[in-house]
């Protein structure tokens, strides 16, 4: 809600009505107080001047300050990190579509080196603050500062990965400019039919798929999946800027007090490397059946992968698991077992360049994402896979003898 | 410890459509781990009380009886027609106003997701609309004293022990606890409780910013599981006898890095 102050004739209607005390007649024009207003309407509809309006529905979509996509990066060890690099390639190819300012955000302890890196990749401007504050746990200092930044550029398009950090950043972000976020999307482009970001991601376990746009609220925000999209291509420098912001927190204090702080085993399972991946599905019966898997996965120097049903079955844990719900991957082989091949585990793996799949189901879906297909029983082709390895090793370093 | 958490209903069998009506409900599995945690925190702080808030169709009520048996002491319902089709930002302003309703409240507990939408927005979301404080990733609320709360979360490369200041919103990780089963006594006890149902005209909401009309992310289109990606055309199906052509075809696509041949 947002109050017309030309119009208002201070009546205070509004403050008797209002529910949640978030009209302050604290100075002579009445305002509102975002964090109180609940949007109810009570205000508007009691208003004589019609001078209280729902700003959704007043404010022109696209004007002309509405322009440019803003990316919130974060970086790891002074670089920036796979998924933003990745965020960075789709805002990139976003902005050859209609050529807007791409404005990349740094927060951080540490990002001076990956603002210039963001530049060398293509963004026209980084905004960056550093400051031994800028904890990746200050979520209040990220999010205040970005909302802020946000405001002042009033850009069309925000993006982000779809990590910790960035959930909470964007969640509050979208909520205190009151406008749509679209969560691990899988794929963004400008739709000349609706005028502006359609994203795709996936819903009910993956077994739908749903083309979303923000048609009248501004920015348009979307997390981004990780994996899903491709880092910038080649480097292409545009002579962009770096604008230290850090100034911007000084004041500023997070709430959150650390008190002990321990790195973790990756919670992702180190596909990004992965050139050969084993993965399996229920379809390979029992845990037991594993020894197989690994057997192969150990021959090939594989990582293994897992479907959502055998995470949750607990015959492996969640670093396994890939799909929707888990990794994206891009392996130069995927040897899916006993998977049957839902959306939600294709999704993951839909790009490694060359796939392989075993089932007993001739008409698994999974045959449809593969280069070939073996039609049987995993109990019994795994082991003779590994076999066949096992004897074309031999055979070829006999012939390297000779 | 006055404790909200928010429990949401989703198709309890994946894939079979997102028309809810025509699925069986269930009370989103990582929100029990929520309702988990906040029952652990009862048990240890004296005069506590849980309250359930879901929204939902009306037929909800028996799962929110669950949550009852499962030693909820109130459960809230949020049914309305204008509610339908709410997006993260309005399910987030529609949850707002009934926190506002059952103010005041020390934690709100929910799961990082729902099995169906799965984008683990609303409890940011929520948190932003409330102007309190939120961490995503919890695995256990450790200590909690009138002012603050000590917990462990963790994030995809660290583990961390953070004081914060209540009111505050948590996520609960999945693998945070394994969520009690109603015992006979607490289903006896569940009998006797009402599940408070709450329509859009006792929130005070006008219906500005909610529902599916208002809500600004909107579906374009929704394609069912037949839809794919895929770049390749269906397998050439093989027999086992042929597992050597593919080795040698795959094997000439790879480069081992330590020149050992596939």
């Amino acid at each position: 809600m947002r109050i017309c102050t030309a119009r208002c004739s201070r009546c205070l209607n509004c403050v008797s009505q209002c529910f949640f005390n978030a009209i302050s007649t604290a100075s002579h024009d009445l305002v509102i107080d975002e964090a109180l207003c609940t949007d109810c309407g009570m205000c508007r509809d009691s208003c004589p001047m019609d001078a209280i309006s729902d700003e959704m529905h007043d404010d022109p979509v696209e004007t002309a300050e509405q322009r440019g996509i803003c990316l919130y990066l974060t970086a790891t060890a002074g670089r920036l990190s796979e998924g933003s690099l990745e965020v960075l390639g789709a805002g990139l190819r976003l902005k050859e579509h209609n050529r807007q300012r791409l404005t990349a955000f740094l927060l951080g302890e540490y990002v001076h080196e990956a603002a210039e890196e963001a530049i060398r990749c293509g963004a026209d401007e980084v905004w960056m603050a550093e400051h031994s504050r800028l904890t990746p746990y200050a979520v209040d200092l990220h999010a205040g500062l970005v909302t802020d930044w946000l405001k002042e550029l009033g850009p069309s398009i925000v993006l982000s990965g779809d990590r910790s950090l960035e959930r909470s950043v964007m969640g509050y972000a979208a909520v205190r400019l009151h406008t749509g976020l679209c969560a691990d999307c899988i794929q963004a482009a400008i739709d000349p039919q609706h005028e502006g970001l359609v994203v795709t991601r996936t819903a009910f376990g993956g077994q739908l798929m749903a083309d979303i746009h923000i048609p009248r609220h501004r920015p348009q925000m979307a997390t981004l999946k990780e994996g899903a999209f491709r880092p910038p291509p080649v480097y292409q420098p545009s002579g962009g800027l770096i604008v230290n912001r850090t100034d911007d927190i000084s004041g500023l204090n997070s709430v959150y007090e650390l008190l002990e702080s321990r790195k973790i085993e990756r919670l992702r399972n180190d596909f990004a490397n992965a050139q050969i991946i084993v993965a399996v599905g229920r379809g390979i019966g029992c845990a037991e059946q594993l020894d197989s898997v690994y057997e192969l996965a150990d021959l090939l120097d594989a990582r293994i992968g897992a479907t959502r049903a055998v995470v949750e079955s607990g015959w492996l844990d969640v670093t396994h698991q890939i799909g929707q719900s888990g990794t994206i991957v891009r392996p130069q082989l995927y040897i899916a077992c006993g998977i049957s091949g839902a959306l939600q585990h294709t999704i993951g793996m839909d790009q490694a360049d060359r796939v392989i799949a075993i089932n007993s189901d001739r008409d698994a879906p999974i045959f449809q994402y593969a280069d070939y297909g073996i039609v049987g029983d995993v109990r019994q082709v795994l082991p003779r896979l590994s076999e066949r390895i096992r004897e074309r090793r031999a055979a070829r370093s006999r012939n390297g003898m000779d | 410890m006055d404790i909200i958490v928010c429990v949401k209903q989703v198709p309890a069998r994946q894939g079979e459509g997102s028309g809810r009506e025509s699925v069986p409900l269930i009370n989103n599995p990582n929100d029990l781990n929520a309702l988990e945690e906040a029952l652990r925190i009862k048990e240890l702080a004296d005069g506590s009380r849980v309250t359930t808030l879901s929204m939902g169709p009306p037929g909800c009520e028996g799962l929110l009886r669950e949550l009852l048996a499962a030693g909820a002491d109130e459960a809230v319902l949020l049914s309305s027609p204008g509610f339908a089709g709410s997006d993260t930002y309005a399910t987030s302003k529609i949850l707002a106003a009934a926190v506002h309703k059952l103010l005041p409240f020390d934690l709100i507990l929910t799961g990082e997701r729902a099995i169906d939408g799965e984008t683990g927005q609303v409890g940011p979301g929520l948190a932003a609309i409330l102007e309190i404080p939120h961490q995503l990733g919890v695995e256990q609320v450790l200590t909690f004293d009138p002012h603050s709360v000590i917990i462990d979360k963790v994030n995809e490369t660290y583990a961390w022990r953070i004081r914060l200041p209540i009111p505050a919103l948590l996520t609960i990780r999945r693998s945070a606890n394994t969520p009690r089963i109603p015992s006979i006594r607490g289903r006896l006890a569940a009998s006797s409780k009402q599940v408070i149902v709450w329509d859009q005209h006792d929130l005070g909401l006008s219906g500005a910013g909610i529902g599916s009309r208002e809500s600004p992310t909107q579906v374009i289109r929704t394609v069912k599981s037949d839809y794919s990606y895929k770049s390749r055309g269906a397998a050439v199906f093989i027999g086992e006898h042929q597992l050597d052509e593919i080795l040698e075809t795959v094997s000439a696509a790879l480069d081992q890095p330590d020149g050992r041949p596939l």
